[in-house]
């Protein structure tokens, strides 16, 4: 065993507040929970005779066990390496390889995004992906978007060369399946008067990492890594709009992946919000917000929170007139990325948001805003009430219209 | 200088949680670091005030209002002491108001302990209880019928009424203590902490079915009703107004394991109800210093990623002691780990092992030495350096609460006592 991990098995002193954080734990007794799934198991993993192993597939990656720990201890990276022992000795899940590789799967299925989206609505197809990959054939799958974000940016007129420069990673959402995401941040980024580089589109890896794929993670990572430096090394700040694509670059990249220089991109990534309430503390245009007659409930995504940033898309939420912000705190939406999407996890996925669902309901908000499109897409679908990123909001404040297509 | 909050409080436990309520109630922008989510779950949640008197005079105390009177005669270095009991009162009254609000209410008006019976069948000795926890008194001479379950770990009913049928012999008092182990709760795990029960019993379902189980074992000589601290945790004390309702019988519970579902609850629902009152939390970070510059204190943060600062006019310490890792000790030297304050005691790890007077621990009572109003003295160097900073809680000196049984009590009156330093000093 590497040394590094060896010393966070001695950093956990069994208090045990990890497991009485973990949404999943809290929903099933399946589940023994971080603590003794990550450090106790990972001392017994040579030699496993209390049947833990399986378990492993209940850790949703959400992070919450490590905001909850006094000491310190890297339960999910524990739990990331035995998972990736555990599949690499078992044999890998072609489900778990498919849904680890969303920025794959979304260029192939941008390349018709109508016939894409048609096919996986059918409900003889859903039933086959069901049983035959183990995708749950409840959970509506996020459609392709027919124009992504590269080819809007390319499309439209450029705005003016500034010195000011940001780059924007927008992950594999963003770019395919919600360009409006994009789009929005891209537009309040320029009303900012800042020009905007979009590296090529690319997976953060985080979905990889989470489904027991570190070397192909890895390798991800490495791109990333190359894209990005030579702008860092310039002193452009890189700009993510999705929770779980910031924590890979800031955190996972060096923890899991252990990367030379991965440190010198993690200082320089910002979350979209983050970045934002940055400037407008500084003074750039935090006025300028037009009135927006909405009623809107505030969810916080555990890898925001992961991050230590606090909650800079609902303090700007705030800002905006007219718009009357509600914050659902009731912990995690239970979607977790792709943990939600598994035939077998996905009622426990429903299960363990099931308190923040209620909450929503009792709100009866006119919208749900989270910076986090997977649990958006599980607010929908579990409430029925439209869920936006909060840059979308933002942009509209600003005073933009979307354009017609 | 434009400043992100008036007031920053590094430590989510009870001292900072007060000092952070206390300074937001004062009106100021507060913000509350923590490196976990702070270690109040793991405390039964029960506000010690004073257990017990140091030194020969010490046992197992009542009369709280009198033990404090002795106590500031005979150690003024208690934290108490500097205080002032005046203070001490208020940060009692303070906490009476705001626990209804926060949905998890107390009982007690602090002169007083009650004498709460623990998982081992010992006795806590408790000024504040969660109205919970408040009706397990064991001077009550009702007939007492303690309850557990076969697959709830740690918990062992009969280990308690023997105690506590022992501690009562010897005080003379009615009421015998009887207890009963029932079968596992269908569907459960057949391994259950509290904290799974708790979190299985927030099912209707399940919290009918135990229900249903408590009644059968009631008998008429039933007084009322000891059970493990497993009622739920999020919705605060409202199933065990339901279970005690719906049995027609008085109900207290017993913090069982660790962390325990009463120190959870007051953790999980005093942190919502700030947030909703405006208080900043940022959890996940790790300070790595405080300064004092140009007027205001420049905190260094350690965010995954890269370091961070966030200003604030006042700064509150409450990081804990070498428990909670606000001081750290290494073979020579015990240092204060945020702004680098005086430690009391800074030497005891280089010397020859004693206990220090009146049987409390030398480590324990090693801290920062502050003032009255929570400000640490300063021994050397320029006393404007620690100008509007304030020390909370365990980090402070002079008190073991081992031995005074005297731990969250100290806690919410340094709490309070920095909060409103920070909110009012100039």
């Amino acid at each position: 065993m590497d040394l590094p991990i060896r010393s966070e098995l001695d950093k956990c002193i069994k208090c045990g507040l990890c497991t009485a954080s973990c949404p999943v734990a809290s929903r099933t007794g399946g589940f023994a929970g971080p603590k003794h799934l990550g450090p106790e198991m990972t001392r017994f993993r040579l030699d496993d005779r209390l049947g833990l192993e399986a378990q492993i597939d209940y850790c949703c990656n959400c992070r919450t066990c490590e905001q909850a720990c006094p000491s310190g201890v890297k339960i999910s990276l524990l739990n990331a390496c035995y998972r990736h022992d555990l599949h690499t000795r078992q044999g890998l899940k072609l489900r778990d390889g498919i849904l680890g590789r969303p920025g794959m799967m979304a260029r192939l299925g941008s390349l018709n995004a109508g016939a894409t989206n048609y096919v996986l609505n059918n409900r003889l197809v859903r039933a086959a992906l069901d049983r035959g990959l183990g995708i749950a054939r409840e959970r509506p799958l996020p459609a392709y978007s027919r124009e992504n974000l590269k080819k809007w940016f390319q499309r439209r007129r450029q705005p003016d060369s500034s010195p000011n420069k940001v780059v924007y990673f927008p992950g594999c959402t963003a770019e395919y399946n919600l360009p409006e995401i994009g789009r929005s941040v891209v537009n309040i980024l320029e009303r900012c008067s800042y020009q905007v580089i979009l590296p090529p589109p690319n997976c953060c890896g985080l979905p990889l990492a989470a489904n027991g794929f570190l070397e192909d993670a890895a390798r991800m990572a490495g791109q990333n890594l190359d894209n990005l430096l030579p702008f860092v090394r310039q002193g452009y700040p890189v700009i993510v709009s999705c929770p779980s694509c910031g924590l890979a670059l800031k955190s996972e990249y060096e923890e899991f992946h252990n990367l030379p220089q991965a440190r010198s991109l993690a200082a320089n990534v910002y979350d979209f919000s983050e970045w934002l309430l940055t400037l407008q503390q500084r003074g750039a245009p935090a006025s300028g917000f037009r009135d927006l007659a909405l009623r809107v409930a505030y969810h916080t995504p555990c890898h925001l929170k992961a991050q230590g940033i606090g909650q800079p898309s609902l303090e700007i939420l705030k800002k905006i007139p007219s718009l009357q912000v509600i914050e659902v705190d009731e912990g995690c939406c239970g979607m977790s990325g792709s943990f939600g999407f598994k035939k077998e996890q996905y009622r426990l996925s429903l299960e363990i948001g099931a308190r923040l669902f209620n909450r929503i309901r009792e709100i009866a908000p006119d919208l749900v805003a989270s910076d986090c499109s997977s649990c958006c897409m599980q607010i929908s679908h579990a409430t029925g009430i439209g869920a936006v990123h909060p840059a979308v909001l933002i942009d509209q404040a600003y005073g933009r219209v979307e354009e017609k297509k | 200088m434009i400043m992100d909050y008036d007031v920053i409080v590094i430590g989510a436990g009870l001292s900072g949680l007060i000092a952070a309520a206390r300074a937001s109630a004062g009106g100021r922008s507060v913000l509350v670091l923590a490196r976990g989510q702070g270690v109040l779950a793991l405390t039964t949640g029960c506000i010690d005030i004073l257990g017990c008197l140091p030194g020969p005079e010490g046992r197992c105390l009542t009369d709280v209002a009198g033990g404090l009177q002795r106590l500031a005669a005979i150690d003024p270095d208690h934290p108490y002491a500097k205080i002032g009991l005046d203070l001490v009162q208020e940060s009692i009254e303070f906490w009476q108001q705001v626990m209804p609000a926060v949905g998890y209410p107390y009982c007690g008006s602090g002169a007083v302990n009650y004498l709460l019976p623990t998982a081992l069948g010992t006795v806590r000795p408790t000024a504040l209880a969660p109205a919970t926890m408040a009706g397990g008194d064991i001077r009550n001479e009702a007939g007492t019928l303690v309850v557990g379950w076969l697959n709830l770990l740690d918990w062992h009913p009969k280990l308690i009424a023997d105690g506590i049928n022992d501690l009562r012999n010897r005080r003379g008092l009615g009421g015998a203590w009887s207890s009963v182990m029932l079968d596992a709760l269908p569907g459960a795990a057949p391994e259950l902490t509290p904290v799974m029960m708790a979190r299985f019993l927030e099912n209707a379902q399940h919290l009918e079915l135990l229900i249903a189980g408590l009644r059968k074992s009631l008998t008429p000589g039933t007084g009322r009703v000891g059970l493990p601290a497993v009622l739920g945790i999020d919705e605060g004390a409202a199933l065990f107004r339901q279970v005690e309702t719906r049995l027609g019988c008085p109900v207290f519970e017993i913090p069982a394991g660790q962390p325990t579902v009463t120190g959870l609850r007051l953790a999980q629902l005093l942190i919502k109800f700030l947030k909703q009152y405006g208080v900043g939390f940022r959890f996940n970070v790790s300070v790595l210093s405080a300064e004092r510059r140009n007027g205001a204190w420049q905190v260094m943060l350690d965010l995954p990623g890269r370091a961070a600062v966030v200003t604030g006019g006042a700064l509150v310490l409450a990081t804990g002691g070498l428990i909670g890792r606000g001081l750290e000790a290494d073979r020579t030297q015990i240092r204060e780990c945020v702004a680098g304050l005086p430690v009391a005691g800074r030497d005891l790890p280089g010397q020859a092992r004693e206990a220090s007077g009146w049987g409390r621990d030398p480590f324990a009572m090693a801290g920062v030495v502050v003032d009255g109003r929570m400000r640490p003295v300063a021994t050397d160097g320029d006393p404007e350096q620690y100008r509007r900073l304030f020390v909370a809680g365990s980090t402070l000196a002079g008190y073991d609460p081992a031995v005074g049984k005297d731990g969250l009590g100290v806690a919410l009156a340094t709490g309070y006592v920095a909060g409103n330093a920070a909110a009012t000093e100039g």
